[in-house]
């Protein structure tokens, strides 16, 4: 499930989130959000594209290269990898050495 | 598909829970040498600096023993081992270098190094002088299933009965 999105302010290093239920919408070219939504501190989270992939016997998969997700509820389809996509129902740990998904 | 590993080759593999964290690396194997098993791994901290831990992974809480970490399903399973006990079934255990004789007294050589099955419900045992182990030894990287001692054979022993 995406939860926030990070953004960042032009010519600006610092980053914030905005949490999903402030975006108004989701387009190829912008993300629209209401406008009281304020940005807040970046919570605690796993950086998922580069990650290492294992399977649950321990075997690697390569890394994540991207998220597929749908826009509309923000809940994750799939994780892409240089093997081909992962469906989301096979994902069963993510941590900070690895995301664990269960042998296809 | 079941992969046969040698026990050298699994040092400094993490040892990762099903949560995705990494929670210890592999120091080395630990063999019943009683009951030709491997009982479980002593274990060290990752990264440069970190020694050794007191705690170990017994054999029953593996998950699975994959190519690329040994799996358990969380930092539960690791058992806490007083470091005695632990220095004292490694010297019992100690395989390697080990001398490789027939029954009939004919040395074959010595113990390179030993062959864990991996797997989810690997056996995790090793043997000797059992046929499989000539077969393995005659045809490396062949498929078999189970696990076998690889031994370097002296150049003058005389052709000993496997």
């Amino acid at each position: 499930m995406v939860t926030h999105v990070r953004v960042r302010r032009r010519h600006s290093r610092r980053e914030s989130v905005l949490a999903w239920g402030a975006l108004h919408a989701v387009g190829p070219d912008a993300v629209l959000v209401r406008s009281a939504a304020a940005p807040s501190e970046v919570p605690q989270h796993h950086e998922l594209p580069g990650l290492r992939i294992l399977t649950e016997t321990g075997d690697g998969l390569g890394t994540v290269q991207d998220v597929v997700f749908e826009p509309e509820t923000g809940r994750l389809e799939a994780i892409r990898t240089a093997h081909g996509d992962l469906p989301a129902d096979r994902l069963l740990g993510l941590g900070d050495y690895a995301l664990v998904v269960r042998a296809g | 598909m079941n992969e046969l590993r040698a026990a050298r080759s699994l040092t400094t593999l993490p040892v990762v829970t099903l949560g995705g964290d990494a929670v210890a690396q592999v120091k080395d194997t630990l063999f019943d040498a009683a009951a030709g098993r491997v009982d479980g791994f002593t274990l060290s901290g990752r990264g440069l600096l970190s020694g050794p831990l007191k705690q170990s992974l017994p054999w029953t809480a593996v998950h699975s023993l994959g190519h690329d970490a040994v799996m358990i399903v969380d930092a539960g399973a690791l058992a806490d081992t007083p470091v005695a006990v632990a220095r004292r079934a490694v010297q019992q255990g100690r395989v390697l270098h080990a001398r490789v004789l027939t029954d009939e007294g004919a040395e074959v050589g010595t113990v390179l190094d030993v062959i864990v099955e991996g797997g989810t419900e690997a056996a995790g045992s090793w043997a000797s002088g059992s046929p499989r182990a000539r077969r393995w030894r005659r045809a490396p990287g062949g498929a078999g299933t189970g696990c076998t001692c690889r031994a370097a054979r002296r150049s003058r022993s005389p052709a000993g009965r496997w």
